[in-house]
């Protein structure tokens, strides 16, 4: 009987700990998540709330399929997704293992390679667009000056446009990659290394046969949560293209945000919002039962 | 000790909440009002500043406390979300018609009819034509603040360089000859570039020809009441446009203009010959710490379609009433006071209340701007040519937010090279009468 009061004393310690984030979680993540499915059916007048409001079905879902800036978007997050993604993996991955390596100013490099993470992104946008300005930009100033008499218009072009903001996404998440794949690095046992060496494999052998397969976990994590966060992109397309030029960077969630708050679309944006939320959730499934191909949990 | 702590923090939450829930029912019950102004940008222009100052120190006013917003730079965007959330604002600024019909449409701004009768004020008596301006499906929703009126400004430096003729002061180019004339003045390469004109990513600087041609934004529907793209008239001004930006390289393209987010204040660093704009740029110009310049500048007529006879474009904007104003009735008659104070201190651009005699209006600049040719007696008569034709600048009909949203999204994909010119036009009909007739 006394053990029994003990343990739901403790029981109720823990609850009164994480109340007040069940709290938070339960108003700021699940009645938003609710009220949005709720409001994909409604055509949703913000200003006048339910009275002003009435009930469409499914018809924003159909609108979605119809609407080019939808299919646009959702075609823009794959292109970014396929080019930000694998090089962000590699690269990152490339500099860990350096940065792992005993090198002279180890600890400076790790730092700045972090600091484009905790940067604003709006003040690194900005000056992102201004170094890839296509007329005035340090960048073409340097190419002109070595003989490339038409550089890329970058942002300006609706070539370039995409292929620029992935390389500002890559730049800005590289130092949060790095540290993880610096953590997945250090936890693999010199052991393997020495073993390996002593049967005579080199180091890109050990790479590939060592390094390789015992940070595939590492690289899983990195790869399902980047892929999430790169159809996530929204405030450096906001400051850097506002989805321009023309279509070139507009993507799922900017064209959710441009129907919800710039043409008080809330009901579509909601609706939109869970066919992403919907898409998202398949390609992190598809990741999940393709791991088992090439993830090794030792 | 610990538990003890706990109860006193508890205590001292909620007595900290009952007494501010307190203060906030004495501030209430003393008779005293709070009335919120977030006008954003209208704070750069000192009539409305030099009336709040004195809406401030009037005994009508005096059981009033007034909270004056900040600029907001994403007012366009911040403001909606923070009516929607039930914030307590209850003067704003409406910019122009589409913004006026697009809050009006939403809610975001209310009709004012029932205030205007409670104050008896006969909206034609006080505003005169513009009272019609100020109209959303025939409801009053907004007090008339100034009017917009254009002008060419050109830099006469850059015409020196290039060793051409300035524009004349009386007689307007057509859109073609100003192009003309921005090819010939442009010159260089990179950085050191100097554009003919410059042009904004605003619709009126590629719709602008048609604006003049049809008489007005009003004009962009048929005979049917559809879209009217299909009027020759559309895609000449756009592909003059186009060629503009990517044949003559006259001025900057759409997709850098974007990019860089350029704005009218641009044209003030030297780097551009020409720019359309409304008398704004004289305030600017004259401000010689905040842009300073080694040239002068010129005024002319705006471009027109053909003939002799001087046109221009502007708007009427204005300040609204909120949806979640507290006391509408209150923040009515503290609009209409500032549109009624507009005319006594304007000194840029025409008021639309006509109460005052406006005898400041291009006093400053002129006085400023004398040295450089632009005495207030230029000014005046440059944008208030006799018989000059004034026509809206924004698409102004059915559905009309909508409709300029699709044709501002379909022109820029033409502009940035993603469609051609032929497929431009042919959405913006499909889509435009589709958004008409909704």
């Amino acid at each position: 009987m006394h053990s029994n009061k003990i343990t739901l004393k403790q029981d109720l310690t823990a609850y009164a700990f994480i109340l007040p984030t069940f709290l938070g979680f339960l108003l700021f993540m699940v009645y938003p998540l609710f009220n949005s499915l709720y409001l994909s059916f409604m055509d949703w007048n913000m200003f006048l709330g339910r009275e002003g409001s009435e009930f469409v079905g499914l018809e924003h879902f159909r609108e979605a399929f119809e609407n080019e800036y939808f299919k646009a978007g959702m075609i823009n997050n794959f292109k970014l997704a396929v080019m930000a993604v694998p090089l962000l993996i590699a690269l990152s991955l490339f500099l860990a293992v350096l940065l792992n390596q005993d090198i002279f100013g180890r600890g400076i490099l790790r730092t700045m390679y972090f600091m484009p993470y905790v940067a604003t992104i709006t003040a690194a946008a900005v000056v992102f667009s201004a170094v890839f300005h296509y007329q005035w930009g340090p960048v073409n100033n340097f190419l002109r000056g070595i003989g490339i008499a038409n550089p890329p218009g970058w942002t300006a072009s609706i070539k370039w446009a995409l292929p620029t903001i992935a390389l500002f996404w890559v730049w800005k998440n590289i130092g949060y990659c790095v540290v993880i794949f610096l953590a997945g690095l250090q936890g693999i046992s010199n052991t393997y290394y020495e073993a390996a060496t002593i049967d005579g494999a080199n180091k890109v052998q050990q790479f590939w046969h060592i390094t390789m397969p015992l940070v595939s976990p590492t690289t899983f994590f990195l790869t399902i949560t980047n892929i999430i966060l790169s159809f996530q992109i929204f405030a450096e397309v906001n400051v850097m293209t506002k989805g321009g030029p023309g279509t070139a960077t507009y993507t799922t969630v900017f064209h959710i945000f441009d129907q919800a708050f710039d043409k008080f679309n809330l009901g579509y944006a909601s609706a939109v919002s869970w066919l992403f939320f919907l898409v998202i959730v398949v390609i992190t499934i598809i990741q999940w039962l393709g791991q088992h191909k090439w993830v090794k949990y030792v | 000790m610990k538990k003890f702590m706990s109860v006193l923090i508890v205590l001292m939450l909620i007595s900290t909440s009952v007494f501010a829930a307190g203060q906030q029912d004495a501030a209430s019950s003393d008779g005293r009002e709070k009335i919120v102004i977030h006008i954003h940008n209208f704070l750069n222009d000192k009539s409305v500043t030099g009336g709040l100052e004195e809406i401030q120190k009037m005994e009508k006013f005096s059981h009033v406390d007034f909270v004056i917003k900040d600029k907001d730079e994403e007012y366009e965007t911040t403001l909606p979300i923070a009516v929607a959330g039930g914030e307590q604002i209850d003067v704003v600024a409406v910019f122009n018609p589409i913004q006026q019909n697009k809050m009006a449409k939403a809610g975001v701004i209310q009709p004012l009819d029932k205030y205007i009768a409670e104050l008896g004020v006969d909206m034609n008596k006080e505003f005169g034509g513009y009272a019609n301006n100020a109209k959303f499906e025939g409801k009053t929703v907004m007090f008339p603040h100034q009017v917009t009126k254009w002008v060419l400004y050109y830099n006469k430096k850059v015409f020196d360089d290039a060793g051409v003729a300035y524009p004349d002061p009386e007689v307007p180019m057509t859109w073609t000859e100003y192009a003309e004339v921005a090819a010939a003045i442009t010159q260089g390469e990179g950085g050191n570039k100097v554009y003919g004109a410059l042009h904004l990513d605003w619709p009126m600087f590629w719709y602008g020809e048609a604006i003049m041609k049809l008489g007005g934004g009003e004009k962009f529907y048929n005979a049917q009441g559809l879209s009217n793209i299909e009027d020759p008239i559309f895609a000449k001004a756009l592909e003059r446009t186009f060629n503009m930006q990517h044949v003559d390289k006259s001025i900057p393209t759409h997709a850098d203009i974007i990019m860089s987010k350029t704005g009218p204040q641009a044209f003030m660093n030297g780097q551009y010959g020409m720019i359309v704009q409304g008398a704004w740029l004289l305030s600017w110009a004259a401000d010689k710490a905040t842009y300073p310049r080694d040239w002068e500048l010129g005024i002319a007529p705006m471009p027109v379609d053909a003939g002799t006879t001087q046109k221009t474009w502007g708007i009427v904007n204005g300040y609204a009433v909120a949806q979640t104003s507290k006391n509408p009735q209150l923040a009515a008659e503290v609009a209409l006071e500032l549109s009624r104070l507009d005319s006594e201190y304007t000194e840029t651009a025409p008021a639309a209340n006509q109460t005052y005699g406006q005898e400041n209006l291009y006093v400053g600049s002129g006085e400023k701007l004398g040295g450089e040719g632009l005495t207030v007696q230029v000014i005046q008569r440059a944008f208030n040519y006799p018989g000059s034709i004034f026509v809206t600048e924004k698409v102004t009909g059915p559905n009309n937010v909508e409709y300029e949203t699709i044709i501002n999204e379909e022109v820029e994909k033409y502009l940035v090279q993603e469609q051609d010119l032929a497929t431009t036009i042919a959405n913006i009909k499909t889509r435009g009468d589709k958004a008409i007739t909704k």
